[in-house]
């Protein structure tokens, strides 16, 4: 179990669920359980309020009635005191009128003591035998008949010593000395069930008699139950004694035939109910509240009792618990059911998006592992969710991407790198010869500058001989130049005559071709006479006899026209042969024409050369003067030399240490380049 | 004894009977034919008259005559018209030689040495151990009939 919570709490999960999910539907439930809990015992608090404020309601009506009644018993005493008393007339009047003008009194009266106003026996015989006793005393009676309408009559009151409405009020007042109305337990008269209010009449503080009411409990007992039936209660009405004065459970109606087991009239005590009222009796201030199951049936009611002050009464109010507790429990049910489906929902809600979540991390967690553990083939797919896990997803496919390029670059580099160390050891290793190498050329040349400097005495002493000899040189050239000028002279001369036999040749060339053309006419002349001879010799041979002697003469021009083409030929031959040779000793000519301009000009460049020679070597004169002063100083700059070149041997050995180190360095490196191709060598890339 | 004109076509002397000999001219421009034999040069102004002239080195099948300034043309007459103009054909050699008097009536020099074909080879006679062929212009053979007479 240890083992399996571990595991679930290793996962984003399982993490969720055990920090947020399960959490969160535990406060939950209990908000909502106590959120119910409180919400049920507000509801029953407003529901035992409202209980209290009905029974109160009733009460109050009750003691309205009662207050009426008993002012109305008040008033009549007031009158009495006021001046009434002994106006027996109009005190019979009045206690009519206040009967009939009251449809809730069933009964008004007055009663005074035996010749309380000295009229007794004056009023027999004047006043209505109904209003007074056989000694006058005057204890009128107005009642209703029950006959179901409101017909009054009059009657003598009965009892009066006895009965609790007039002695008890003689002996409160007589115990008190102070006049206060009373109300009647209580009692059946003439089939009905009524209660007295009764105000004593005070004369001079001397209790003188009576004025009351009769109030029937018929009626309080109608309106219980109509407010009962109103609002499906029961109620209890009690007095001061604990008697039921009404109770609506009791049958009413033609039910009400059998009265046996009915609980009006009947005392608390003696009933089921002495229990469970005992506490509930009793004048108190406030109402009074109890949930019991009732002792008749034993279902479970809540009980509300008010007291009624006027009349020391008590009403109760009956309601069942499932009446009152019912709307509350379904209210509350259905509350409950709907927080509960909501709780479901979020909870459903946040386990579906702690699996998302969960799973889109654990994808991450897995490709970061891959990347880790150096694995870069596998690509991974961000997904189309934009929320944090959706940016890491597609950090990480950026990331594996970039590190694929980077890595993928760091081997290429790594293996360039790698080749640049070699060529970096091998080139200072070369290096390292090279400086070795310089080392000892500096040594030779060290030794080379002495001898430079011995050579250069030696120099100094070879350059004043080359000095003598270049005066010499300048006597000779200057000699020179002037035989070329002659030999120029004669060259230009000989160049002349060329050109003018040339010219002669081309007079020549220019006569042959005239000659030419004389002979080829020539021969056209010995050809045209041939043809000529020849007709002329056919035309003879026509004319027969006649022409024999010109046929000899045309056939002689022939053969002289034969002779003429002959030498036109041979003179032709000759007139070639002679263009030839002109044409030859032209071409002669003129190829000696160019020779000798060229020799010309090759006398007067050797002429410009030597004059070039002769001044340059008077100018070397003074130069190798300065040559002479520069070879001693350069003596001395091959000291200088030399020294400077000890220096460069000690530089030289100092860079051959710093090649080494370097040499050092790039193995370093090259070291350093093979551990990060292996720490490297881990990645595996895409292709 | 007959008097001919003699020529040398292709190393060869022919010779012509003077009588049948208008004129000998030198080689002139022809205007060429079309569409026939090699051996015909072409028509030549001939005195204002328009000529056939013909090859004789091509018409004895040898090669064009060799072009030479003593190149001539033979103005001869081809065909028997007496009383009217006689009709002339030119006939390029290679050069004239001379007219001489040469005796054909040898009975050794008659044989015929040409095919029947070249009809216009007639008579043979040696001078000087030279064969010297005789050439009958009448049997010169004709490209086409010619006009009568053509003036330009």
């Amino acid at each position: 179990m240890r083992n399996w919570l571990g595991q679930l709490y290793q996962s984003v999960f399982g993490r969720m669920l055990l920090l947020v999910v399960i959490p969160t539907l535990l406060i939950f439930a209990i908000i909502i359980l106590l959120g119910t809990l409180a919400t049920f015992d507000g509801l029953r608090q407003a529901a035992e309020e409202r209980l209290r404020i009905e029974v109160s309601l009733n009460a109050a009506r009750l003691e309205d009635k009662l207050e009426r009644a008993l002012l109305s018993a008040q008033r009549m005493a007031e009158a009495q005191v006021a001046g009434m008393f002994g106006d027996r007339k109009a005190s019979l009047e009045l206690a009519r009128l206040a009967l009939q003008n009251s449809p809730e009194f069933t009964g008004c009266y007055f009663g005074y003591e035996p010749n309380a106003d000295q009229q007794d026996a004056a009023s027999l015989g004047k006043l209505p035998a109904e209003a007074m006793d056989e000694k006058g005393r005057f204890i009128p009676y107005w009642f209703v008949v029950p006959d179901g309408g409101r017909t009054i009559k009059l009657e003598p009151l009965v009892n009066m010593e006895t009965s609790l409405y007039y002695q008890g009020a003689k002996t409160a007042f007589n115990s008190t000395h102070k006049a206060a109305p009373m109300v009647t337990e209580p009692y059946v008269y003439q089939d009905k069930l009524i209660v007295e209010q009764v105000y004593p009449i005070v004369i001079d503080g001397k209790f003188m008699g009576v004025a009351g009411l009769d109030f029937a409990l018929a009626d309080v007992e109608t309106e219980l139950r109509r407010t009962a039936e109103r609002d499906q209660i029961d109620l209890f009405l009690i007095s001061s004694r604990g008697r039921f004065i009404a109770a609506t459970t009791d049958p009413h109606g033609e039910e009400a035939v059998d009265t046996e087991g009915q609980l009006m009239t009947q005392e608390v005590a003696d009933s089921q109910y002495a229990d469970l009222f005992e506490d509930l009796l009793g004048v108190r201030k406030t109402p009074r509240l109890k949930c019991e199951a009732d002792p008749v049936d034993g279902d479970r009611y809540y009980f509300a009792a008010a007291s009624i002050p006027a009349g020391g009464w008590t009403i109760v109010l009956r309601e069942p618990e499932a009446e009152i507790l019912g709307p509350i429990k379904r209210q509350l049910a259905y509350r409950m059911s709907s927080g509960l489906a909501g709780l479901a929902a979020i909870v459903g809600l946040l386990l579906v998006m702690t699996y998302r979540l969960g799973r889109r991390v654990r994808v991450a967690a897995q490709a970061a592992e891959r990347v880790a553990r150096g694995d870069l083939t596998e690509e991974i797919t961000p997904g189309k969710v934009h929320d944090e896990t959706g940016a890491l997803l597609s950090s990480i496919h950026r990331m594996t991407v970039n590190l694929n390029n980077l890595v993928g670059q760091v081997k290429q580099s790594s293996v360039q790198l790698n080749s640049t160390a070699t060529e970096l050891a091998a080139t200072s290793r070369q290096q390292e010869a090279s400086v070795s190498t310089f080392g000892a050329s500096t040594n030779q040349i060290a030794a080379a500058t002495k001898e430079i400097s011995a050579t250069s005495s030696e120099l100094v002493q070879t350059m004043q001989e080359v000095h003598d000899e270049a005066v010499h040189t300048d006597r000779l050239a200057t000699s020179g130049r002037q035989g070329l000028q002659e030999m120029e002279s004669n060259v230009r001369g000989l160049e002349q005559a060329t050109s003018s036999i040339g010219d002669k040749l081309a007079v020549i060339h220019h006569k042959a071709n005239n000659i030419t053309g004389v002979v080829t006419t020539i021969t056209k002349v010995a050809d045209q006479t041939n043809l000529l001879s020849v007709n002329a010799a056919i035309e003879a041979e026509k004319a027969g006899e006649y022409g024999v002697g010109f046929l000899v003469v045309s056939r002689e021009i022939r053969r002289l026209a034969d002779q003429t083409a002959a030498a036109t030929l041979d003179i032709e031959q000759m007139v070639q042969q002679m263009q030839a040779a002109v044409s030859e000793g032209v071409m002669e000519m003129d190829r000696f024409a160019d020779k000798v301009r060229r020799s010309v000009q090759g006398v007067e460049e050797i002429s410009r050369q030597m004059e070039e020679i002769i001044e340059r070597v008077r100018a070397n004169t003074e130069r190798f003067e300065r040559v002479n002063e520069s070879m001693q100083s350069q003596a001395q700059g091959a000291g200088q030399i030399s020294s400077a070149m000890a220096q460069l041997t000690e530089s030289a050995s100092q860079t051959t240490e710093s090649i080494s180190e370097y040499c050092h360095a790039a193995n370093d490196l090259r070291e350093a380049i093979a551990a990060l191709q292996s720490s490297i060598a881990i990645f595996q890339l895409r292709t | 004894m007959l008097h001919v004109v003699l020529s040398r076509v292709a190393g060869r002397v022919y010779a012509f009977p003077s009588s049948r000999v208008v004129e000998v001219i030198p080689r002139v421009m022809a205007q060429a034919l079309p569409q026939t034999a090699d051996w015909v040069l072409g028509w030549i102004n001939y005195r204002g008259r328009l000529i056939l002239a013909l090859d004789f080195s091509r018409l004895l099948g040898h090669g064009a005559c060799t072009p030479r300034m003593a190149n001539r043309i033979l103005v001869v007459q081809t065909g028997e018209t007496a009383g009217k103009a006689s009709a002339l054909t030119g006939v390029l050699v290679e050069a004239v030689l001379g007219s001489e008097l040469f005796d054909f009536g040898d009975s050794t020099a008659h044989a015929r040495l040409a095919p029947p074909t070249a009809s216009f080879l007639t008579d043979v006679s040696l001078a000087d151990s030279e064969m010297v062929q005789l050439v009958d212009p009448l049997k010169l053979p004709r490209p086409f009939a010619e006009p009568e007479d053509v003036s330009c």
